[in-house]
């Protein structure tokens, strides 16, 4: 496949591939290099939304957290306590998000099923 | 008596592209002996205004909304009882942002589907690309028009920081990408291309990336990520002044691009006024904003973009070709007449 665009009235695109071609396997360089150019971005933008809100509705993982304070742990245990306390708002609000769009896209199929 | 025609920005910057457009409407407007002042939610420098000084409208009274995300500024300009004309210069679709800056990625989700709204709202839409017109096309804008970036030769010809300029004069190539520093703009993968370039052609190499840098998580993946090659060669700039900018652009031999989502890519304008070959990705707006110069590839990977890098930093047949279809479209980007067609699409 062509990976060079042909935009250019200046440049003959396979020309210019077989010429890079040529330079690397001159330079012992493998031609069929190894897929790189891999997007973090594909898919579809509702899954993603999930995939947030899921992670914004769980629950910290504060033993993971504490582990990881070692001796300062006893400072720590106080203040995820309060956290806890003013987060639980949020997380039940993210938990309803989630649900309302899944019921939803749920419906949806079902009705493009009929 | 003409009519006012005023701007207003989330955020008026006059080192961004859509702050440099901002001041080219307003000289264009003023010339043609409109009042026109530029408002914003965020005044970052002069001439802005703050929003809240947007003096009520008359009926003959225009008002410019630059959009590229969703904000409060959106809320005004709707409450505006003049005309409303919008410029959009494109959103980057939420989904490169996450995992980097899900703050960010909700934003422009809430973004586009607030400029589906507007569609019915505006008497005129603009887009600076064919690209971004055919977005404003499936978002149901029955009507749009195409006004490209101006090329302004003001700021691109302006004074020059010559003690950075002489410092990047030393020897090596240097590669330049000039952008903020974003997951849709792939810096990753012009770090890898260019440390591809360095282990086969040019050891003594540099590459500069120039911009700031918003998204904490990208920047130190950057780091990370040129650190693995040895970090050796790699400058990632922050923001810098118009100056240092225009040191940067002489000091560069090729200007690389592998952005997967460009709205218009003002830098590709930039590259073709400072005489710089360019490599780009055949993505977004870029081809067309190239126009038939430059090379583009259809698919970015490093050893094979390494070779171009060197064919376009030696004095040889392809650097000359491509200097030479950039020259052209140059002149075709100088020749547009952007005042006159301005003018046209307000009715004044």
């Amino acid at each position: 496949m062509s990976w060079i665009r042909a935009n250019n009235p200046e440049i003959d695109p396979a020309q210019l591939e077989a010429e890079v071609e040529k330079l690397l396997a001159e330079r012992r360089v493998p031609a069929a290099a190894p897929a790189s150019d891999v997007t973090p971005a594909d898919g579809d933008e509702l899954e993603h939304l999930y995939e947030l809100l899921d992670h914004y509705a769980e629950a910290l993982d504060e033993g993971a957290l504490l582990a990881r304070a070692g001796r300062g742990a006893f400072l720590l245990r106080p203040l995820l306590k309060i956290f806890r306390r003013l987060s639980r708002d949020q997380r039940i609000f993210n938990f309803l998000v989630l649900e309302v769009l899944r019921e939803q896209r749920s419906r949806l199929s079902r009705r493009d099923e009929r | 008596m003409n009519p006012r025609v005023h701007q207003l920005l989330t955020v008026f910057d006059e080192g961004d592209a859509q702050g440099v457009m901002a001041l080219r409407i307003r000289r264009a407007l003023q010339a043609a002996g409109c009042e026109s002042e530029i408002f914003a939610g965020q005044v970052r420098s002069a001439p802005g205004n703050e929003a809240a000084a947007l003096p009520p409208a008359g009926p003959k009274d225009v008002l410019i909304l630059h959009y590229s995300i969703g904000s409060p500024a959106t809320r005004i300009f709707l409450g505006w009882g003049g005309r409303r004309v919008l410029v959009y210069h494109n959103i980057t679709p939420g989904r490169f942002f996450r995992g980097y800056d899900d703050l960010a990625m909700l934003e422009c989700f809430r973004g586009r589907r607030e400029l589906g709204r507007l569609g019915s709202e505006v008497d005129l839409a603009l887009a600076v690309s064919e690209f971004n017109a055919a977005e404003l096309g499936e978002r149901g804008f029955a009507q749009v028009g195409i006004l490209p970036f101006p090329l302004d030769e003001e700021i691109l010809g302006g004074e020059v920081d010559l003690r950075l300029a002489g410092r990047l004069a030393g020897k090596g190539t240097r590669i330049l990408f000039v952008g903020r520093l974003a997951p849709n703009k792939r810096q990753d993968l012009v770090i890898r291309s260019f440390q591809a370039y360095r282990d086969l052609f040019a050891p003594e190499a540099h590459l500069d990336l120039v911009g700031a840098a918003p998204i904490p998580a990208y920047a130190a993946e950057l780091r990370r990520t040129a650190a693995g090659g040895g970090g050796r060669g790699i400058t990632l700039t922050g923001q810098v002044s118009w100056p240092a900018l225009r040191a940067y652009y002489r000091a560069a031999n090729v200007f690389v691009c592998l952005s997967e989502h460009e709205g218009f890519c003002v830098p590709l304008i930039e590259s073709l006024r400072g005489g710089i070959p360019i490599l780009a990705r055949a993505a977004g707006a870029i081809p067309e904003t190239l126009g038939g110069a430059g090379v583009l590839v259809e698919q970015a990977e490093p050893r094979k973009l390494a070779v171009l890098l060197n064919l376009l930093a030696e004095p040889g047949e392809l650097r000359r070709r491509v200097l030479a279809a950039q020259d052209r479209r140059l002149a075709e980007l100088r020749a547009y007449p952007f005042d006159r067609r301005l003018r046209e699409f307000l009715n004044l």
